[in-house]
């Protein structure tokens, strides 16, 4: 069976801790490297077949909505913790968009959760 | 103006909780749209519609007197120098309570930068 695959876009470039929680939990990360990288989440999700986008900006919106119009993504964004990206993830969503957190926790349950959703 | 009137509609149908800042939004995309035609720059729908969901997300902040991290100043070297003037210029209130810091123009800088790079070419 294949890994969850997520692509990680943050403004400022970052995500390099969420892409470790991920990793450990037995996922595979990619981190959108530069300025603006959440406006890229959709494009690398395609070209990468990835299964889940998560965007990382003062809302995550621009980054969920762009992929949304550009792709048809379901998105959920505006997202302050992890527990609401967990639930975001519940409901089908495929990017997600929160506000700066780049933390090893939230990549880590966000891939258990998609791994124990039956995603991979 | 269309533009913004259709943007604000559907950002306010997927989150209706930020409805009591859609007014102030929107007299920030219209200083927004009134430069970039002064630029001559066209801004595509996509690239409205993920600004105007920053500049939602903008005021809540403002209103809330809420403040992100300071981020590191070597990253103001990757965009160029007129789009975070510009963006000073754009959330600056004359009339209001907030002060915009050197993050909040960075991060809506980068947008006006995204556009500005895909019509004329990178810095």
């Amino acid at each position: 069976m294949s890994k969850v695959k997520i692509v990680i876009g943050d403004r400022l470039g970052k995500g390099q801790n969420i892409a470790k929680g991920i990793e450990a939990a037995g996922g595979t990360a990619i981190v959108i490297p530069g300025v603006g990288a959440d406006m890229k989440v959709g494009d690398v999700m395609v070209s990468e077949s990835a299964d889940l986008g998560l965007s990382f900006c003062g809302s995550g919106g621009a980054g969920a909505l762009t992929a949304k119009t550009k792709y048809g993504f379901p998105v959920e964004y505006g997202l302050r913790s992890v527990d609401a990206g967990i639930t975001a993830l519940r409901s089908g969503n495929k990017v997600i968009g929160f506000g700066f957190m780049d933390t090893e926790e939230l990549g880590r349950r966000m891939a258990e959760e998609y791994i124990k959703l039956g995603g991979k | 103006m269309q533009m913004i009137d259709d943007i604000l509609k559907e950002l306010a149908e997927t989150k209706p909780e930020y409805i009591s800042e859609i007014s102030e939004c929107k007299r920030i995309l219209q200083k927004i749209e009134e430069e970039f035609r002064h630029m001559e720059i066209h801004i595509p729908r996509d690239r409205w519609l993920a600004i105007g969901a920053h500049v939602l997300a903008f005021v809540r902040r403002m209103t809330n007197g809420e403040r992100l991290p300071v981020i590191e100043a070597e990253l103001f070297a990757e965009i160029h120098p007129d789009m975070v003037m510009l963006s000073h210029k754009v959330l600056a209130e004359e009339k209001g309570p907030w002060q915009v810091d050197d993050t909040e123009a960075f991060l809506l800088a980068v947008h006006f930068e995204a556009i500005r790079a895909m019509q004329m070419g990178p810095t």
